[in-house]
């Protein structure tokens, strides 16, 4: 999905592209193969997956089971229809607003607990007992509280994004190298500046770890808020093609959901290569 | 380089530190520690590993507390980290997020007021380029080599022309040549400072030719056992002319048996341990017959 399967080599870091750069170094013979198969490998995957699907789709009544070209013939339908468009946006709408609140609200709290173990101590049941809930059996808790409009469907978005990101932030934070601290304390770094300076850049990588996990839960949350709550967007299509049995429909706004998380995981991605270039080392052992 | 100043003036008094009480019995590490630096003074402490060299270090820096006794940095006792502190840290420590410039720079962060832009950025380079990383300036830590990230780290303490110089073994990653340029240029920035330092090694070579004093300690639990003045002359620039002198000869393997002596204590035994000489970066060949 938003992650490619090469990863190109990291000479945009290096200020000295001429000083032996290893990488390009070993890139001939085997490797380059090796390269080559990687990129088609997914291709071929999902070309035959949709054969199968095509031949398979053929044989079975299109209200189990739509074929990917009438999916298609359905998706193009909603677009040119003029239906799928603000569906599109009113779901982009709620997970943004939903999911940019989880990552303030999570980054702020998370970043607390793991400074001060006080604070910890205090949220930890509360973060353990709802990152175990199944929080979509809250949904009707929500409709008493928020209504039926907007506000609730962005609530349930945030409360299901929240606590990966609170997690995921506290442990960053938590385990900052104490020789990392010992630097600023010996440089006189204020204790602002040890938290902005040396605490929350060394939780980068988990942060994004757990926006990735908290991408996930968003989308299903704004999903399941779509269609149970309000009957409007994606889910709101999806809901009225699958009463309607016009299963092809259904399956092209689904597809979109997809769509929506995919666009949402690439900025993500993009965000963190641009702002953050320094986490990209993470993968260099994977051949 | 900026006006000399007096280096600070270290005091330890029958320094005692013990670690947390788990499992029992509490772990001593140190136990009356004495040891005093006076200003501009450059001291080593040599022992076996574990003897606690970089617990006593900590202390003086003020990074960790001391459970008994004193110490006083120019007759104030250490509460905190002291004024105008250079620490080179055992693992290097520099920030993955910071490109090695900007880490360098963070060396100057207390004394940024008083220092323009451009006087900053001169500072900087002129330690890159003493430490020999200019080229790699704009690199991330993940992109260096273990030894570079080590003189990177050097160079973050040396920026500032600290009045305290504190050294984890600083050196202990390089590579034989670089090692003994780095020892060279650091001979020479002592020499021409004021600065106090405390220099942390397991190479006897390398605490002869820099210090003025060598501290041995020994361990269980560490403190320091004897300290042993190196009177040859100075400036001593060159590690070249320093390898066939005579008298070097002698401290080094008088140093060298106090830390054996030690060991052989420890391991119950008089049997000598091969690896130990080797650690201690002296070929058995070398060792003169006294
Ligand atoms: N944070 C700690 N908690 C408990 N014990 C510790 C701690 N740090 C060090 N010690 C103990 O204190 C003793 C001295 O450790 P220290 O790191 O000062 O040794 P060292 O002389 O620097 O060794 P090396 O040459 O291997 O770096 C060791 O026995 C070690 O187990
Ligand atoms: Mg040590």
């Amino acid at each position: 999905m938003a992650h490619p399967t090469i990863e190109k080599p990291q000479a945009a870091a290096a200020a000295e592209p001429s000083s032996g750069d290893w990488e390009t170094a070993g890139k001939s013979g085997r490797g380059d193969l090796l390269r080559k198969v990687a990129v088609v490998l997914p291709i071929v995957s999902v070309v035959l997956f949709l054969l199968i699907w095509q031949v398979v789709g053929g044989h079975i009544d299109p209200i189990l089971l739509a074929t990917p070209v009438n999916v298609a013939k359905a998706f193009w339908d909603l677009l040119t229809s003029g239906e799928l468009g603000p569906a599109f946006a009113t779901a982009m709408g709620d997970l943004a607003t939903g999911y940019l609140l989880a990552i303030v609200v999570g980054i702020a709290v998370g970043v607390l607990m793991g400074r001060s173990p006080i604070v910890e101590r205090i949220l930890n049941p509360y973060v353990n007992f709802f990152q175990a809930t199944p929080l979509i059996a809250l949904v009707p808790l929500v409709v008493i509280w928020f209504g039926v409009g907007f506000e609730a469907r962005v609530a349930v978005t945030f409360m299901l994004a929240l606590w990966s990101i609170i997690i995921n932030t506290a442990t960053g934070v938590k385990e900052t190298p104490a020789s990392l601290i010992d630097v600023g304390r010996v440089y006189k770094f204020s204790r602002w500046r040890v938290i902005t300076g040396v605490s929350i850049p060394n939780a980068v990588p988990n942060i994004f770890a757990g926006l990735r996990i908290a991408l996930g839960k968003a989308l299903i949350g704004m999903v399941i808020a779509q269609m149970e709550i309000s009957v409007t967007g994606l889910g709101g299509l999806i809901v009225n093609y699958g009463n309607a049995f016009k299963t092809a429909y259904l399956l092209a706004a689904v597809c979109t959901a997809s769509l929506v998380g995919v666009i949402a995981a690439a900025i993500l991605e993009v965000i963190r290569r641009f702002a953050f270039p320094w986490t990209q080392g993470e993968d260099l052992g994977r051949w | 380089m900026t006006a000399v100043r007096a280096g600070a003036a270290i005091d330890v008094a029958a320094v005692g530190k013990r670690y947390g009480q788990r499992r029992g019995s509490a772990n001593v590490a140190l136990r009356d520690v004495n040891l005093s630096v006076q200003s501009g003074e450059f001291v080593s402490l040599v022992g076996a590993s574990g003897c606690g060299k970089t617990s006593l270090i900590r202390m003086i820096g003020g990074l960790a507390p001391y459970s008994t006794g004193s110490i006083t940095i120019d007759g104030d006792p250490v509460r905190g980290v002291p004024k105008r502190l250079g620490f080179v840290f055992q693992d290097a420590a520099l920030m993955p997020w910071r490109s090695v410039r900007e880490n360098v720079a963070m060396g100057l962060n207390e004394i940024s007021k008083s220092l323009s832009k451009s006087d900053a950025r001169s500072r900087v380079h002129e330690q890159l380029e003493l430490v020999g990383l200019t080229k790699f300036a704009d690199y991330y830590p993940r992109q260096l080599s273990g030894g570079m990230k080590q003189r990177a780290g050097l160079a973050r303490a040396l920026v500032s022309a600290p009045s305290l110089l504190l050294m984890d073994e600083p050196f202990g990653a390089l590579d034989a040549f670089t090692r003994l340029r780095l020892q060279e240029e650091l001979a020479l920035i002592v020499s021409e400072s004021n600065t106090t330092t405390v220099f942390v090694t397991h190479d006897v070579d390398e605490a002869v030719f820099l210090s003025d004093r060598i501290a041995v300690m020994s361990a269980s639990p560490g403190t320091v056992k004897e300290v042993v003045t190196v009177d040859l002359p100075r400036p001593r620039l060159r590690r070249q002319g320093l390898l066939d002198n005579r008298r070097a000869a002698e401290l080094r393997d008088h140093v060298l048996r106090l830390v054996m002596e030690d060991q052989d204590h420890q391991h119950g035994s008089g049997d000598q341990d091969p690896d130990s000489v080797g650690s201690n970066g002296v070929r058995a060949d070398e060792v003169p017959t006294a």
